[in-house]
């Protein structure tokens, strides 16, 4: 059977779009990031909506949207700057936001941010880390009359009082640290291969893991979750080890 | 009694660089959409996937992660699985036609052999030493295997920093690697006197795909009854394969342009063609 160059050329064209038509009404064709599309990060979150899926690579638009939380809301509980567009803003950007105004047992990070729309949402969450929210955020929340006792009392002692012309400030560190490649940070998208080419060594890696040594391919986040660990205590763990090899 | 016949200029001929063309505008416009969509002003109607997700490699570098996490390497998604598979399928059946006739790689290095060919004339695409030639055809091989260990073993997308591709459709954003961009530039400067060098010599899927031709079902084969020994398909093979001393080409090179063929180079009728069996 011979073909020619004609159907060769046809052969191809069907092939590709046809198979791209075919997995798009199957659901198999997913090409990026957004929340709705259901990209493998967001696995769960849009059957159950629960707020402890919430990742570091989420930005606030792809929150607001889920959540159905208005955007500025979200930019005013979590204080961004001005200069900062909330729609670009990925959860992962707190740590540096107000990494440098913080005492180093507070963070404002990923877990805040789940915790603030739990209790914006009213949807159930479980966290066994202690979290803090700025006094923003709590305003906004109380200011809903939504919260219970118990949550408020909980908010009494874990709120902090930040002061905008220092955020302000911070802001230059943050803006220099995401553009910084070459950073030794632990955070959402490091994984252990990262962990250990900082100079970090094998042995030191499984101390934290009670003697296990996680697969190299493996987010540290992901292993954290698979295994029910504290992503911010394994994260502070391991940025000490990579501070120490990595000064 | 098989005729002579003019190709030059003829509809066959210039298909696969219409489809060529359309291809690489289609990816162009969509990595633009991509810059635009970021900054909240992306064109309607139009794609704007990043390009991990339009790279059929993105699913290959991925099965390893798949396999033992459950997830896909940073920035890889479904859709590039599903290009893979498409890709698999055209191998399966035609050989690395998507190498010929999809990649906006090969097509941009292509358009560079112009220029090349018109500087060098006969010495175009055969300046390289037959024996190194011939050894570091299999270079790809091991650009493939180290691609392939190092994303397994980092579980992060390694070869992005180092990948013209990328650079190709991203040279405006800071998305891009210096490596990749260095990279591009050799590749598009040594176009100028081989012809695909990348794919020749370093492309790790072409690699991967390059393998179909040792069975794929639609193979190019030459009926020596009809050969006038003219070389006009070997001297035609922008991968430098011999056609003329085979009689069906199972060289892993191949990429299934058809240039060899007699709808194309060859000219005698049905003595070059693409078929299935005997």
């Amino acid at each position: 059977m011979k073909i020619k160059i004609s159907t060769l050329a046809i052969s191809m064209i069907i092939l590709i779009f046809g198979g791209i038509l075919i997995s798009s009404s199957l659901g198999w064709w997913k090409t990026d990031t957004n929340l709705k599309q259901n990209n493998s990060r967001y696995d769960g979150i849009e059957s159950q909506l629960d707020p402890a899926e919430i990742r570091g690579s989420f930005s606030f638009a792809e929150i607001s949207d889920l959540f159905s939380i208005p955007l500025e809301t979200m930019a005013e509980a979590f204080m961004l700057p001005d200069s900062v567009d909330p729609q670009y803003f990925y959860n992962r950007g707190l740590d540096g936001l107000y990494g440098p105004i913080l005492a180093e047992d507070q963070e404002i990070g990923n877990s805040a941010v789940q915790y603030f729309v739990a209790l914006y949402t009213g949807l159930p969450y479980q966290s066994s880390e202690v979290v803090f929210l700025p006094q923003a955020a709590v305003n906004i929340l109380k200011s809903q009359g939504q919260l219970t006792d118990e949550q408020i009392k909980y908010l009494n002692t874990h709120t902090i009082q930040i002061d905008p012309n220092e955020l302000g400030n911070a802001l230059d560190s943050y803006v220099e640290e995401e553009h910084d490649q070459g950073e030794a940070l632990v955070k959402g998208t490091t994984t252990f291969y990262d962990v250990l080419a900082w100079g970090v060594s094998e042995s030191d890696v499984m101390a934290v893991f009670d003697g296990n040594m996680p697969p190299t391919n493996m987010l540290v986040r992901d292993y954290c979750t698979q295994n029910k660990l504290e992503f911010a205590a394994v994260k502070i763990a391991l940025q000490k080890l990579v501070d120490a090899a990595h000064p | 009694m098989h005729h002579k016949q003019k190709k030059k200029g003829s509809i066959a001929t210039r298909l696969r660089s219409y489809i060529q063309a359309f291809f690489f505008g289609l990816i162009a416009l969509i990595a633009v959409n991509h810059s635009l969509a970021e900054k909240g002003e992306g064109i309607p109607f139009l794609s704007n996937a990043s390009l991990h997700a339009l790279c059929p490699f993105g699913g290959v570098v991925t099965i390893y992660q798949y396999a033992t996490t459950g997830n896909f390497i940073q920035k890889v998604h479904e859709s590039s699985f599903v290009l893979m598979v498409i890709a698999f399928l055209t191998a399966i059946l035609f050989g690395p036609a998507f190498c010929g006739w999809i990649c906006p790689l090969g097509t941009v290095q292509e358009w560079f052999s112009k220029i090349g060919k018109k500087l060098f004339k006969k010495r175009y695409n055969n300046m390289m030493p037959a024996r190194l030639d011939r050894v570091l055809r299999y270079l790809r091989y091991l650009v493939l295997a180290w691609v392939l260990t190092m994303t397994a073993v980092s579980g992060q997308l390694i070869f992005a920093d180092y990948d013209p591709y990328f650079a190709l459709f991203n040279f405006w954003s800071s998305e891009v690697a210096v490596g990749g961009l260095i990279v591009l530039a050799v590749t598009l400067l040594l176009s100028l006197v081989i012809e695909r060098p990348w794919c020749k010599y370093a492309c790790p899927y072409g690699a991967v795909l390059g393998i179909s031709n040792l069975f794929r079902i639609f193979k190019i084969k030459r009926e020596p009854s009809t050969c006038i020994n003219c070389s006009l398909c070997s001297k035609q093979c922008p991968m430098n394969i011999e056609v003329e001393n085979k009689t069906s080409i199972r060289d892993h090179q191949c990429i299934s342009c058809l240039e060899c063929t007699s709808e194309a180079s060859c000219p005698v009728a049905d003595t070059v063609s693409l078929k299935a069996g005997r």
